[in-house]
């Protein structure tokens, strides 16, 4: 007896790709249900629907018969499911994780999925994410009761998890894509702290004539503060050492 | 512990199926051993050790937080 047990964001969409992989039409199978579900409020508290599809025996035997003689019904009717799943990909939950990776889907979808399991995983229960994407760049913004483990010493978690929800978004990807990530508006808060710190080791460098190297950081902070002190005509910035300890010096103009 | 790592590596090898943990426990440390299918390898690992260092750096957060242990992750053949 041919059976299979499927799950998918709602009951429909599990019975469909059930049918699907086993090529028989809705009619000739039975199909029960064994977790209804939930679509849950933005992605959280979601569920998945989970259904047992079997193949009714007499339908079995005719399809044998059917598969010998003319096999082409059954393809064809294996392209029309999958039609008619690409044309309504709004269905699709936010949730609708890695068991089936046969059907179309968004790539940010996927990396928000993808980074909500991590979240569970580290104790995060209420993570909420908003993306905005614009060309090739795509920003996520994040928010939790527990903002501080995502963002972890220096944003180092938060760097972290922006590089793997990254790799994930690029394996999905058609074309490439740069991920920009912040949580609770650390990435700002954090801009405006790194400004500060090189106008005032700006001035410390002035006062005492001797160049300052800064901790190591990444590029895009190292960014931040050239920026800062592109326009100080008293001083020079330049980056040395290799990724990733590559540290920012800060030096007078004699 | 195990399932963060899982959630982590799964979706990013072509191989999910071969991705296996197993805990090394002491009385102060706990081991994670990262198996993957030889492929995968490089995807794990990544570019400098990227991925393996952002791979630890969720790893040792979450494990911080609510175990006393030293946590490490090993990558193993």
């Amino acid at each position: 007896m041919k059976q299979t047990t499927q799950i998918g964001a709602t009951v429909e969409e599990a019975i469909s790709l059930a049918l699907q992989k086993l090529g028989h039409t809705r009619e000739q199978v039975d199909v029960e249900v064994l977790q209804e579900g939930k679509k849950g409020f933005l992605g959280f508290g979601a569920r998945n629907a989970e259904v047992r599809v079997t193949v009714k025996e007499i339908v079995q035997q005719q399809v044998n018969n059917e598969t010998t003689s003319q096999p082409t019904p059954v393809v064809e009717e294996q392209s029309f499911i999958k039609e008619t799943f690409e044309n309504e990909p709004v269905l699709v939950n936010e949730d609708q994780s890695i068991h089936h990776e046969q059907q179309q889907v968004d790539p940010i979808e996927e990396s928000k999925s993808y980074l909500t399991n991590i979240a569970l995983g580290m104790g995060i229960t209420d993570l909420i994410i908003e993306h905005e994407s614009d060309g090739k760049y795509v920003s996520f913004k994040l928010s939790s009761e527990k903002a501080a483990l995502l963002i972890g010493k220096r944003g180092l978690t938060l760097n972290a998890l922006q590089h793997l929800t990254q790799l994930m978004l690029n394996k999905t990807a058609k074309s490439f894509m740069i991920l920009q990530m912040d949580v609770e508006d650390y990435r700002e808060r954090r801009q405006v702290a790194l400004e500060q710190l090189a106008l005032r080791m700006a001035d410390k460098v002035v006062r005492t004539r001797k160049s300052v190297s800064l901790e190591p950081m990444a590029s895009y902070e190292r960014k931040i503060i050239h920026n800062a002190l592109a326009n100080r005509l008293d001083i020079e910035t330049y980056s040395e050492g290799a990724e990733p300890n590559r540290y920012l010096v800060i030096e007078p103009v004699k | 512990m195990q399932q963060l790592i899982e959630a982590i590596v799964k979706p990013l090898v072509d191989y999910p199926e071969d991705v296996r943990i197993e805990t090394d426990e002491t009385s102060n440390r706990v081991v994670y051993k990262l198996f993957v299918h030889p492929e995968d390898r490089g995807k794990v690992i990544g570019k400098q050790g990227r991925v393996a260092k952002a791979i630890r750096t969720i790893v040792y957060s979450a494990a911080g937080g609510h175990q006393k242990k030293k946590t490490y992750v090993d990558i193993l053949d």
